[in-house]
Parts: structure tokens; C-alpha cells; sequence
């Protein structure tokens, strides 16, 4: 009698089971994630349906973050994976995701709640790797700095543009016209910039040797008061303070446009004999080269902006492409740290090279090994 | 508005009387462009700059007590202002901080940008296309010999003429290597071949922007301003 009762109540177990399963089957999985690498500024929500479109047509999200007023957002059930990033500013920001299924009767059902506090990290793993290289460019520096200083020689190719540049300023002493010297028209942020006033020293002293007028518009403020120390200093160092003036590096202007039309009218006026335009430059570049070649002029023209070199090809005498412009810098001035810069530049590049060569190889034999350990794309 | 619109003609026509010589018209056009820009600027500065970021944060901190914002700030402006002993000739030597700030941010800033965005991506996408699919694909040549076409014969050599366009243009900008170098002699003429193909269709696709914009202007002068000072005009 015993068993015949405990039989009947397991056959009646095992009958509800699948009904209380279904019940408990969850309508959608979703999971509040703190975003790694970052400072806390963005938090994930991944929200999986298990539910069909005709069963759950959609969700309904209330996002509440930090004490911005809560947020509805409704999610159409398509049977895919949606991986929402939600944007908090900051680090311990609290972030609460509550869930609602629409039914297809249109009626309302609870599915739950996520929550957690935005965390940020103090390193961003992704750019690690970049990091290494990025040290290990400065170890190449160091290294050939250290050579260079020793007295070792550094052997740098010619680059044609930078022979035309004494023949250039000894046309203009001859003629008794002006040279002007245009550092692009970007910032200090720019590296082209600080190659720029790099190449503007040497240039400067040659100048005051000559005591040639000279004339340097600059568009950035900083910049300028960094063209007036370089200048300065090319002077003392020529021997000529006397010549020196706080005005041959002065503030054109700091639009784009009105820049270069100040810059042409003063090209116009003043029929400079030489005129550099050496730096960072955009739609202006044309504008320049043009009125420089106008005024006959010959121009020593280099920018590392790949959509204004086509102009200066055609505009100028002389072109330093790209790289030619930082390693002109180093050419010109011979000094340590410029040409062990441009050695460890060469050095890595070489480097990149053959990483490049042994990456195509092996992607060749279908082998990501290569791809997969130094160029992955989150890089 | 018609005054306005034949102001701007007017000086559309003074700035492109500078296409035949420098003349008073250009000159007058130039200034007025230069003074309104440096106008605009001192406005736009203190406006976005001085107000938004340095008076209101500062503000706003010493309203909620935010004393370590606030110092920050403040340090922040101070050290700014240190600019400004560029007047002086005697303290003039105290501008170099901020501009030393500013570039060794910079600099620091750009080195590990430089390397993902300039460097690895760009190495990732010599190797492989968007999709993955390696570049040099010896399938897609396959293709192209059994079926030959323009369009096979694109996809099978745009791949390798890439790769080997950037291995020759990364050698022909080494530059501590002599020119009598066997592998820099190689390189050097297919590089400047790339370099000048490239620069070539750069020009054209800019070029085609500027008359554009020239169209622009020619479209804003017969198209809006005429039409309405012939309505002006006519009643």
C-alpha cells in the first residue's frame, strides 16, 4: 500500500515536471557588463531572446543611469543577440537594466533586473601592445643617440630639395629680396609642425650669415612664440642679434583662409626671392604655392599631408614628400638627437617590414599565427 | 537682403580680381577678411574658451565644493597664463613652461595614436582586406586564367600591386641607406612611380572639389543674387 502511494506521487511528479519547466524557462537571458579597458565611461548590456518573435514580439528596457531620469527603450524581438553599450561619463556611475517582455496579447511581463556600478581600469590592456612598440622605439632612440653622441658616424642619403636650399638663399641675398618661411598652418600638436621649426633654425641662421630680410607668418600663437625663440636663437648663433626682430615671426592670422590671404598679399607686396613652405598643410596649400610661383619665387616646398603633396609637386621647385620633411631636420642640423631619431625611424621601420613580409608569407600558407599575435584589429 | 547679397558678390569678385593682379580691390577684401577672422577669433575665445572652460567649470566647482576640480583648474589656468609673459622682457623665459606642457603632451599623446591608427592598422591592411581575405591570393589569379575578365583581372592584381607598391615605397624612404644600395636602386623607380600615380589621382580628385566650390560660387551669384536684384529691381 506504501509503495502503491509513492508510486502515484512520482508518476504525478514527473507528469508536472515539464509544466513547471516551462514556467521557469527564462524569456530572455541579459547580462549587465562592466566595458573592460576603459576609464568607466561606458558600461555593456548583452541581451540574448530565448523566446520566439510570436511569442514575445518585443522587450521593453527601463535604463536608469546614475540620477538621470529613467529611460524606456524597446527592443524588437528578431531571435538575434543585441549587445547595447550604455554611455555613464565616469567611473561609479550605478546602472540598473529592468527587463519587461511585451506578450503577444500586448500584456506586460517582469523578466527582471541587472545592475552594477561603472568600474574604470587603469590600463587599457588593447593598447598594450602598441605600448611595447612604442618602447621599444624609444630603447632604437636612446641607443643611437648615445652612438651618435659618441662620435659615431650616422650615414643619412641625400635629399635632393635640401642642395637647392643655400642656392636658394644665396639667390635671394643676391637679388636683395626677402625670404619668407611659412611652418605650415597647423598646431604644435602636429609633428610636421615640429619638424618644421626644426628645418626653420638652420634656415634662420643661414639667413642672418647672409643678412637676407626675412619673414616668418605663422597661424598658431603658440607657434609663433616657439619661431621667434628658434629664430632668435639661429640669430645669436650666426653671430647677428643686431639683425634680429621680434616681428620677422608674427601672427598672420588664424583662419584658414584669412591666413593664406594675408600671407598671398604680403607675397605680392613684398616679392619675397625664396619662399619655404615646410610644415603641416590643407586646402591652402595651392593658394600659397601658387602666389609664391607668381611672384617667381623659388620654393622649397614639404608636408607629410598626402592630399597637398599632388600640389606642391606641380607648384614647387622642390618637394620634400612626407618622411623627407622630418629627416630633413636631422640633415640639415647634424645634430645627435635628431640622427639617432632618424636611425631607430629607420631601424623600425625596417622592423615593420620584415613583420609585413612574414605576415603576408604565412597568411600565403593560411597560417594566422602572425595576424593573430601582432596585428589584431582592436589595435 | 539684397544689400547683404551684393556685399558678398562684391567681394567674391574683389577676391577673384587677385586672379589678375594684386589690386586696392583685393587689398580691401584681404584686410576686411583678415580683421572680421581676428574678431571673430577673440570672440569665439572668449566665448568657448575662457567662459565655457575655464569661468563656468571654475564657477560650478565652487558651487558644489569640488575643491580637488577646483585646483586643478586653477592650476590648470595658471599655468596658461604664464603665456602671457611673452610681453615682458624680463619674465619672457616663463612662456617656455606652457609651451613645453603643451608639446610634450602632444608628442606623448600621438605616440601610441601614431602606432595603432598610422602603423598597425595600416600593416593589418596590406595583409589582409576588410573582410580578412589574405591580399595576395593565389585563388583569385586561378580565377582569372580560367575565366579571364576585366573585372577577375582587377581582383586578381590590385592585391599584389599593393603589397609590392608599399614594400617599395617603405624602402624608398629609408633613409640611412646609400642610393648604390642593389635593393635601394631596385626600389627606387617603381616607388616614385606609385608615389607619382597616387599624387597624380589625388590631384584630379581634389581639383574636381576646388571647381566645385568655384561652381558654388558662380551658382550663388547667378542663380540667388541675380534673380533677386532683377526682382528687386522689376518689382
Amino acid at each position: 500500500m506504501k509503495t502503491k502511494k509513492i508510486m502515484i506521487i512520482l508518476w504525478a511528479l514527473l507528469f508536472c515536471l515539464p509544466v513547471a519547466a516551462e514556467e521557469r524557462a527564462p524569456l530572455a537571458n541579459f547580462e549587465l557588463k562592466d566595458t573592460p579597458n576603459n576609464a568607466g565611461e561606458q558600461v555593456e548590456f548583452l541581451f540574448v531572446p530565448a523566446a520566439s518573435p510570436e511569442e514575445v514580439p518585443e522587450f521593453l528596457l527601463h535604463i536608469a543611469i546614475g540620477d538621470e531620469p529613467v529611460k524606456e527603450r524597446r527592443l524588437v524581438n528578431a531571435g538575434k543577440e543585441i549587445f547595447l553599450p550604455l554611455i555613464t561619463g565616469e567611473a561609479g556611475v550605478p546602472v540598473e537594466v529592468r527587463v519587461e517582455a511585451v506578450m503577444d496579447d500586448g500584456s506586460l511581463k517582469n523578466l527582471g533586473t541587472s545592475s552594477l556600478v561603472s568600474r574604470g581600469e587603469w590600463l587599457n590592456m588593447n593598447s598594450m601592445k602598441a605600448f611595447i612598440l612604442g618602447l621599444l622605439f624609444i630603447a632604437l632612440i636612446i641607443f643611437y643617440v648615445g652612438r651618435a653622441k659618441k662620435g659615431k658616424d650616422l650615414f643619412i642619403r641625400k635629399i635632393p630639395g635640401l642642395e637647392a636650399i643655400d642656392d636658394a638663399l644665396g639667390r635671394a641675398t643676391e637679388m636683395g629680396r626677402p625670404v619668407f618661411y611659412v611652418p605650415g598652418t597647423s598646431s604644435m600638436a602636429d609633428v610636421a609642425t615640429l619638424a618644421s621649426l626644426n628645418i626653420l633654425r638652420p634656415v634662420a641662421r643661414q639667413v642672418a650669415k647672409y643678412e637676407t630680410p626675412f619673414s616668418v607668418p605663422v597661424k598658431d600663437p603658440i607657434v609663433v612664440s616657439v619661431a621667434q625663440d628658434v629664430v632668435k636663437e639661429a640669430y645669436m648663433a650666426a653671430g647677428r642679434p643686431d639683425l634680429y626682430d621680434d616681428g620677422i615671426a608674427y601672427l598672420a592670422s588664424m583662419g584658414q583662409f584669412d591666413y593664406s590671404g594675408a600671407v598671398s598679399g604680403s607675397m605680392m607686396r613684398e616679392k619675397p626671392a625664396t619662399v619655404f613652405l615646410l610644415g603641416m598643410f590643407y586646402a591652402e596649400s595651392l593658394i600659397l604655392a601658387e602666389t609664391a610661383n607668381s611672384v617667381g619665387a623659388i620654393q622649397i616646398a614639404g608636408t607629410d599631408a598626402s592630399s597637398q603633396l599632388p600640389f606642391f609637386i606641380a607648384a614647387c621647385d622642390y618637394t620634400l614628400i612626407g618622411e623627407e620633411l622630418y629627416a630633413a631636420s636631422a640633415y640639415m642640423s647634424r645634430e645627435p638627437l635628431l640622427l639617432g631619431t632618424l636611425k631607430a625611424q629607420d631601424i623600425l621601420k625596417g622592423l615593420l617590414l620584415l613583420l609585413f613580409v612574414t605576415a603576408i608569407i604565412f597568411q600565403l600558407f593560411g597560417i594566422d599565427f602572425v595576424m593573430d599575435t601582432f596585428l589584431k584589429p582592436e589595435w | 537682403m539684397l544689400f547683404w547679397y551684393t556685399v558678398a558678390v562684391l567681394l567674391s569678385l574683389a577676391i577673384f580680381s587677385f586672379l589678375w593682379k594684386d589690386n586696392p580691390l583685393y587689398k580691401f577684401a584681404e584686410h576686411l577678411f583678415v580683421g572680421t577672422m581676428v574678431g571673430y577669433t577673440i570672440v569665439m575665445v572668449f566665448s568657448q574658451i575662457i567662459m565655457r572652460k575655464i569661468v563656468d567649470p571654475i564657477t560650478l566647482a565652487v558651487h558644489n565644493h569640488q575643491y580637488l576640480n577646483l585646483i586643478s583648474l586653477i592650476i590648470a589656468t595658471l599655468i596658461g597664463l604664464l603665456y602671457l609673459s611673452r610681453f615682458s622682457q624680463k619674465a619672457q623665459w616663463v612662456s617656455r613652461y606652457p609651451i613645453s606642457i603643451t608639446v610634450g603632451f602632444w608628442s606623448g599623446y600621438a605616440i601610441v595614436t601614431s602606432f595603432k591608427t598610422n602603423i598597425l592598422t595600416q600593416v593589418r591592411g596590406t595583409v589582409v582586406d576588410d573582410m580578412g581575405a589574405p591580399l595576395l591570393n593565389g585563388e583569385l589569379l586561378g580565377d582569372f586564367i580560367k575565366s579571364p575578365s576585366w573585372s577577375s583581372l582587377d581582383l586578381a592584381v590590385s592585391g599584389p600591386l599593393l603589397v609590392f607598391g608599399v614594400i617599395v615605397v617603405l624602402i624608398y624612404f629609408f633613409f640611412s641607406i646609400k642610393n648604390e644600395n642593389p635593393m635601394v636602386r631596385f626600389a627606387n623607380k617603381p616607388a616614385l612611380l606609385y608615389l607619382m600615380l597616387g599624387f597624380g589621382a589625388s590631384f584630379g580628385y581634389t581639383f574636381m572639389g576646388r571647381i566645385s566650390l568655384f561652381i558654388g560660387r558662380m551658382n550663388f551669384i547667378f542663380n540667388e543674387w541675380w534673380p533677386l536684384l532683377k526682382q528687386t529691381i522689376g518689382g
